[in-house]
């Protein structure tokens, strides 16, 4: 999909975001995202990653600035930035609301003005490009929790956007689903943000990672970087080491391993 | 990822079975295959020619019963399905024309002419006529593409998007009625008493609440992939002269009747 498409950059400045007066939840974020780049959001729930992500598309717009390459998020730009920026959200059931999976995925496309063959050309390709050739006429609620998941991406790939957001893409997936999909990830050819609370995945996927806590992001680095920190991804809830403390205390794992 | 997890939340049983879609059986009969616009003209314009058949009529309203069942079998509609609709239209039907002639004026005993009680037969057999073929029409269709043949046919853009959304509502509704049988079922041995009217009335407010929740969450969905208020067609519409020709031919004999009928 979007060949020869590097994404576009993403640059928040200063953005502070609440739902109810007086308990925000974003408290000044600011990060820059490069083109093309793979971007982890990690942090514990209830730390506004999700909420985050939103204002990425514009479904929510807070005080502060947040701009999609050359175009800056409001009011009068929500079209050209749903164009520019597809969000997957955390339960592929709430991406799906037509009878077909083929209806489903061209929603966006027609939406964006495509005439009937050319949203169906999106279809397949986007279909194709995630595994489910085939499955037009599919009921997408009768599908596998997998199959959703990567239908729900196919809605967003067939609009082609320069940047793919992902809310909780590795949850309630088994490992293999987990790793195909960040197979899918890292083949994507666009600017690609993850919001999750798995860290192993998103280590394994992200070129950078930022970590966000009570609506500030406290750490940016790369997976090494963060993942070193011990005492840092302990204080945040983040240790995924105590797992495998855990295995090599079972001899599940060698030491070192 | 081409495993088949455990079911999940798109597996629900009919808990409450809001759905709107016709099961996939019906959807690969021959009226299927009709514009949905041809469907839904002629079955309107089949239900104003029964309901006006005169009252005495009665023996051509079941006539007309028998027509609309026949063509049901023969299009390969899922008997249950019509049946499960008749039945929910039911109380209501038989209320009304009962009504009828219980509701008369005059001296005491006249509810128990017999010429009321065949016009409340009649209103009986129209209704059951109306919403067999409304039946036909909705099993028969993809909600999205009925909705979508009303708009084409006049209905305004904003009213037939507020009711397809309206019903993928409905479809959240029954979904998150199915999650909540499940999840009380599994701490509920049996059936829940009558008694537990209390709890009965909780679940159904919290599943308006989190039906809402969800809606909430399928609207941004919707908002992130450029809806702006109106749902697109995938599939053009074709009007082909068989089509109307078949509208025609389900049509004449209702007309016919009617025209022969004082």
């Amino acid at each position: 999909m979007n060949k020869g498409n590097m994404g576009a950059g993403v640059a928040v400045e200063e953005l502070v975001f609440a739902y109810e007066k007086d308990r925000p939840i974003l408290r000044g974020v600011s990060l820059e995202i490069r083109p093309g780049e793979r971007f982890g959001i990690l942090g514990p729930s209830g730390a506004g990653k999700s909420t985050l992500l939103l204002h990425l598309n514009g479904l929510l717009r807070g005080q502060g600035r947040v701009r999609i390459g050359d175009v800056v998020v409001g009011a009068e730009t929500l079209g050209e930035v749903r164009r520019r920026v597809g969000l997957v959200f955390e339960n592929p059931d709430d991406q799906f609301f037509c009878p077909t999976v083929e209806e489903d995925v061209a929603f966006g496309p027609l939406n964006l003005g495509l005439d009937r063959e050319a949203a169906k050309g999106r279809v397949r390709e986007a279909l194709g490009c995630v595994g489910l050739a085939g499955f037009e006429r599919r009921n997408p609620r009768r599908l596998s929790l997998g199959e959703r998941k990567r239908a729900a991406l196919a809605t967003v790939l067939a609009m082609e956007p320069d940047v793919v957001a992902f809310d909780e893409p590795f949850s309630n997936l088994n490992p293999a689903l987990v790793e195909a999909l960040t197979g899918l990830i890292a083949g994507l050819e666009a600017t690609v943000v993850i919001v999750s609370q798995q860290v192993l995945p998103a280590l394994s996927v992200c070129d950078r990672i930022a970590v966000l806590v009570e609506g500030r992001i406290v750490r940016t680095g790369t997976p090494a970087e963060i993942a070193a920190d011990r005492d840092f991804l302990r204080s945040t809830g983040l240790d995924f080491w105590s797992s495998l403390d855990a295995l090599r205390r079972k001899g599940l794992l060698a030491d070192g391993g | 990822m081409g495993s088949r997890p455990a079911a999940g939340p798109g597996h629900e049983g009919p808990a409450l079975d809001l759905r709107l879609e016709p099961r996939a059986a019906a959807l690969e009969g021959p009226l299927f295959r009709f514009d949905p616009r041809v469907k839904v003209v002629t079955v309107l314009a089949l239900i104003v020619i029964v309901v006006s058949f005169p009252s005495a009529a009665w023996r051509s309203l079941a006539l007309s019963l028998v027509v609309l069942a026949a063509v049901a079998a023969a299009c390969r509609v899922p008997a249950r399905e019509i049946l499960r609709r008749v039945a929910l239209a039911s109380p209501f039907i038989l209320m009304a024309a009962v009504m009828f002639p219980l509701s008369q004026t005059g001296a005491a005993s006249r509810w128990l002419a017999p010429e009321l009680w065949a016009r409340a037969l009649a209103i009986a057999l129209k209704a059951y006529a109306s919403v067999l073929a409304l039946s036909l029409l909705v099993l028969t269709e993809r909600f999205g593409r009925l909705m979508g043949a009303i708009r084409s046919l006049g209905l305004p853009a904003a009213l037939g998007s507020a009711m397809a959304v309206a019903g993928s509502f409905l479809g959240i509704l029954g979904a998150e009625a199915a999650r909540m049988k499940r999840a009380r079922e599994s701490r509920t041995p049996g059936r829940l008493r009558a008694s537990k009217v209390g709890t009965v009335g909780r679940a159904a407010a919290l599943i308006l609440l989190r039906g809402w929740d969800r809606s909430k969450r399928v609207q941004a969905a919707m908002e992130s992939r450029g809806f702006t208020g109106s749902l697109p067609d995938l599939d053009p519409y074709r009007l082909r002269a068989r089509d109307v020709l078949a509208a025609a031919a389900l049509l004449a004999p209702f007309v016919a009747v009617r025209v022969i009928l004082p």
